[in-house]
Order: structure tokens, then C-alpha cells, then sequence
């Protein structure tokens, strides 16, 4: 086997892994890693990534929903804005200047990362989780134990996560799983595994054009989605067992580093 | 205790997610592992065109679009189940988003690029 097609692997398994923890579409390291590493161009690097959000999305969705630590008819409700989103977003990208869109995003970025930070400072987190209970299993009626607030308004901004997901080649977790958290105040376990239910949908809307266009190479686009789907799976087993401050701590440190990026590229020194 | 219609409703999606999974892993497995004794390939290229290349190249494609039609396939699962359940707005919901992905498909296959 090629070294490449290993390390292609590699990269896959550690996306789908990272983006199945914490409800992302691991497109933040996919995106990076075909372009950096391997010197794909940019629009083959975001339609390669879109697939392989749909691939972490379905293989850690598959797990979540059954367990009920998805609440799939709050998804319905948000993937109807990403999906409008999505399309939006594939039209905008051909007009707006990147540099505009990388500060604006950066900026986005770094206020989500502060204002989980002060929410967990605050003590705002999961009772259910401290308690040993899945704050996400539904009870006799069939609703969640937690009560979501603010749908219009989320519906609303899942419409920017979906439009960045189409843009940039994301899930667009990095927006909706504290959308949901912190403006739903849905708990933070939930909130991830929603999103990854969501993000498949989302990165359909996406893919579509990406594969019927031709921004597509299957030989480098295999090994890659492979390795996502065996990652989400690792991902998906595992995050239960983890503690939902150390979730928050990690979503933080991805965030904070995806909006220096992001602010580089702003300034033009990436 | 979940209730019979969210284990329902999980079951139906999970169930789903792992079929598309399973057939999207078939194609592009096989194609991966026909790819490396093979050095013909089409390189970034529309759907059309790899399926139309045949060997590696037609299954990793078919195994794309199985992937990328199975949160669709999905969808549909989740609006019968909540049909059935009595849940009409939550179905009419998940229909809406159905018929938004399928649109999107619909043009992406008219505009598509030169095959």
C-alpha cells in the first residue's frame, strides 16, 4: 500500500475520532491536512471534506441516536436552516472575499470560545451528567428531560453554521453545538451528539454539488473516508465515557485554534 | 424508560445510518483495495465520469453516493416513523428538509461539470 494512502488513513482516523468527541465534522482537520500536507487544491480539499462529514456524521450518529444521546427532533428543527444554509453558502463563497469571511469567522470563533469558557466557570453544565443519568434519554412521553429555549432565534443561526459548512467545507458543529448549548441550554452531551446527527445532513447539501462538479478525487478521497468512518466509531464509543468538562475544555482549545487561523488568514499571513 | 416511539424513531435512523454506512464502506472499500493494484485512475472528476470509468474509480464513486445519499435515506426512515407516530409537524419537518436536500441533488446533476 502507498505511503500516502497510510498517512491519508492516518489522518482520517484521527478526524473522525476528534470530530465524533466533539460533535464537529472534522473538516477543521481534513481541510488543512489535504491542502498542507498533500497539496490538494482547495476546492478538491473542501468536497473531499464535505464526505468525510457526512462519513463521521453517520457512523457516530448511528451510535447516538440509537442510545437516545441524540435528540433527533431538535435536529429536524436546525438541519431545515443548515441545509438553506449550506446552499446559500456555496453560491456566497463565489462573492465574498475571503479575507472578509476569515475575519468575520475568526471573530465568531474566539466569542463562542469565551463565552463556553465563562459558562463553565459559572457552573452552567450537565446535572444530569454529574449525577450519573443521560440527561438525554427521553421520558414516558417521549420528550427529553431538558426543556430548549430560543428555537426561532437557533433555527436562525443554525442558517450561518450551515452557510459556513458550504463555504469552508465544515460541519458547521463549530457553531451549532454551543448554539444549541448555550443558546438552547440544551446539555452539552446532547448537544453534541445532535449536532453529529445534523452535520450529515448538512454536509449532504454540500456534497452534492462538489461531486457532480468534479471537485472529487476518488483515489485521495477512499482512503481518507475510510479512516474517518473507523475514527467516528473509536470517537462515538469513547465520549461517553468522558467527563463534560474536559469535552468543553477540548471544544475550547479546537475553537481557539481554528479562529488564529482564521484571523492569519484575515491579515494575510497565511 | 424511553418510549416506544422515541426507541422507534432511534432504531429506524440507526438502523438506516449503519445500512448506508455499511454499502458506502462496500464500494469504496473494494475500489480502495482494486486501486492499489491498479494505476489508471481519472483523477478529480464528476460523478458520471467515475462511474462511467468502471474498476476502482466506478466503485469508489458508487460508494460516494451511497454515502452521501444515506442522511437523506435517513430522513426518510425518521418522517415515516414520526408519522406513524402521530408526531404530523415533526414529520412535515423532516419531509421539508428531504425535499430541500433533493432539490439541491436534482441541480447539482443538471449543472454538473463536463463529463
Amino acid at each position: 500500500m502507498p505511503t500516502e494512502s497510510v498517512l491519508l488513513i492516518l489522518g482520517g482516523v484521527t478526524a473522525g475520532a476528534f470530530g465524533a468527541l466533539l460533535g464537529l465534522g472534522g473538516g477543521i482537520l481534513i481541510v488543512p491536512l489535504l491542502t498542507l500536507g498533500f497539496g490538494v487544491p482547495l476546492p478538491t480539499a473542501v468536497g473531499t471534506s464535505l464526505v468525510c462529514v457526512i462519513a463521521t456524521s453517520t457512523g457516530g450518529a448511528a451510535i447516538n441516536v440509537r442510545a437516545g444521546r441524540a435528540d433527533v427532533r431538535l435536529g429536524l428543527s436546525l438541519a431545515a436552516g443548515t441545509v438553506i444554509g449550506a446552499f446559500t453558502g456555496a453560491i456566497v463563497a463565489g462573492f465574498l472575499p475571503e479575507r472578509i469571511l476569515a475575519g468575520l469567522f475568526a471573530a465568531l470563533l474566539a466569542y463562542t470560545a469565551v463565552a463556553m469558557l465563562r459558562g463553565l466557570r459559572a457552573g452552567r453544565d450537565d446535572e444530569g451528567d454529574a449525577a450519573g443519568i443521560d440527561p438525554a434519554a427521553p421520558d414516558g412521553a417521549g420528550a427529553p428531560r431538558y426543556r430548549t429555549t430560543r428555537v426561532p432565534l437557533a433555527i436562525g443561526g443554525s442558517f450561518l453554521a450551515g452557510n459556513a459548512s458550504g463555504l469552508l467545507g465544515i460541519g458547521g458543529g463549530v457553531i451549532t453545538v454551543p448554539l444549541t448549548h448555550l443558546l438552547m441550554e440544551a446539555p452539552m452531551r446532547v448537544a453534541v451528539a445532535t449536532s453529529n446527527y445534523m452535520m450529515g445532513i448538512t454536509g449532504a447539501a454540500g456534497a452534492y454539488a462538489y461531486l457532480f462538479r468534479g471537485d472529487i478525487d476518488p483515489r485521495q478521497a477512499a482512503p481518507v473516508v475510510l479512516g474517518v468512518i473507523a475514527g467516528a466509531g473509536i470517537g462515538a464509543r469513547i465520549g461517553p465515557r468522558l467527563r463534560t468538562k474536559w469535552l468543553v475544555v477540548l471544544f475550547v482549545v479546537v475553537l481557539g485554534y481554528v479562529a488564529l487561523q482564521m484571523a492569519l488568514r484575515a491579515v494575510g499571513m497565511s | 424508560m424511553e418510549s416506544r416511539a422515541g426507541t422507534d424513531l432511534g432504531r429506524a435512523i440507526a438502523l438506516v445510518l449503519r445500512g448506508g454506512t455499511i454499502l458506502a464502506v462496500a464500494g469504496i472499500g473494494a475500489g480502495f483495495l482494486l486501486a492499489i493494484f491498479n494505476d489508471a485512475e481519472v483523477g478529480p472528476a464528476p460523478l458520471v465520469t467515475m462511474l462511467r470509468a468502471g474498476g476502482a474509480d466506478a466503485l469508489i464513486g458508487a460508494g460516494l453516493l451511497a454515502m452521501t445519499l444515506t442522511p437523506a435515506a435517513a430522513l426518510v426512515a425518521a418522517a415515516v416513523v414520526l408519522a406513524r407516530t402521530g408526531e404530523r409537524r415533526r414529520a412535515i419537518i423532516a419531509c421539508l428538509v428531504l425535499l430541500l436536500l433533493l432539490v439541491g441533488l436534482a441541480a447539482a446533476a443538471l449543472l454538473q461539470g463536463p463529463s
